[in-house]
């Protein structure tokens, strides 16, 4: 009794339930290591020339439109009389900040970030150093981008 | 067989999670600077003439001057610059060719000074600055034996020097 019961049950067909999701991403990717910026420069009576450099970053987010921003930050501020600032492009439909000083606090660098997949965006550094800083030797600085929500 | 198995996915799972916590949602980069030393000096005219023509009876001939202006820029440290003045060969009998540099803010003029072959002091300590057309005077005595001169040329250097 119980066999045909279960013969009943199969047939030619059957179901299966599929669960599916996708989880939120958000990766950033800084496709250099390092910059190196000295300033080494002037033209006499002006103060000394901008040092600059640059690399590129990858960034890929399923957060929907506006919902992603970038903050930049250092380990530690800078010294007297130097100034550090990152220049990143946005991607597609987002909005750079443009030139932004960093410190050790985060600072807004690209805004309302929609879902975007998008690789080898500018990612630009300047150093202005016044005359007040003097000469400072070879130092460096941890900056760290991140894609936090808006 | 089973118990391999276990192990080789285990390994797998923590590979995955080490990969996982490389990728994210943010990612460092280094930043290497320095600021180099900076000295930068520029006489903003090519040249200047100096022709002396004049006199009063009795006394030895009137000083001829020009001017011009001077650029500087240095990051060094306070009071650890000077500027030295120098011509190409020495003046000849009877003839003194004077510089008379104004100090950028913070330095100290030589006023009037004598130039020859050997580099003299016109401005001391020098600070950090950027300054801009900052006067700077030649003049050309000549006494009366000196004679009659046609015209000559020297090449005077100014440079920028540590204190």
């Amino acid at each position: 009794m119980g066999v045909m019961a279960g013969a009943a049950f199969a047939g030619n067909s059957d179901t299966i339930t599929v669960n599916y999701a996708v989880s939120a991403i958000n990766e950033l990717n800084i496709d250099g290591a390092s910059v190196t910026l000295t300033v080494n420069s002037a033209t006499a009576g002006s103060n000394p020339d901008q040092a600059s450099d640059s690399t590129t970053y990858d960034i890929t987010t399923n957060a929907g439109a506006d919902a992603k921003k970038i903050t930049g930050a250092i380990d530690t501020d800078m010294g007297s009389g130097l100034t550090l600032k990152a220049n990143m492009t946005a991607p597609t439909g987002a909005s750079s900040a443009g030139a932004t000083t960093l410190s050790s606090v985060a600072a807004n660098l690209v805004t309302l970030i929609d879902s975007i997949a998008q690789a080898n965006i500018s990612l630009a550094f300047t150093l202005d150093a016044t005359l007040a800083a003097g000469v400072v030797s070879s130092a460096s600085k941890t900056c760290t981008l991140t894609l936090i929500n808006t | 067989m089973k118990r391999m198995f276990l192990v080789l996915l285990s390994v797998a799972f923590a590979i995955g999670l080490a990969s996982a916590a490389m990728a994210g949602n943010s990612d460092t980069i280094t930043v290497n600077y320095a600021v180099s030393a900076i000295n930068e000096i520029n006489i903003d005219g090519a040249s200047v003439s100096l022709t002396v023509s004049t006199t009063t009876a009795g006394a030895n001939p009137d000083q001829a001057s020009d001017s011009t202006t001077y650029d500087i820029t240095t990051n060094c440290a306070a009071n650890a610059k000077k500027i030295t003045g120098a011509i190409g060969s020495d003046m000849g009998s009877g003839l003194t060719l004077k510089a008379n540099m104004t100090a950028p803010t913070g330095g100290s003029s030589a006023g009037a000074t004598a130039l020859s072959s050997v580099a003299a002091n016109l401005v001391t300590l020098i600070d950090a600055v950027a300054e801009a057309n900052i006067a700077l005077a030649f003049t050309l005595d000549a006494t009366a034996a000196a004679g009659v001169v046609s015209s000559s040329s020297k090449t005077c250097t100014l440079t920028i020097v540590d204190t």
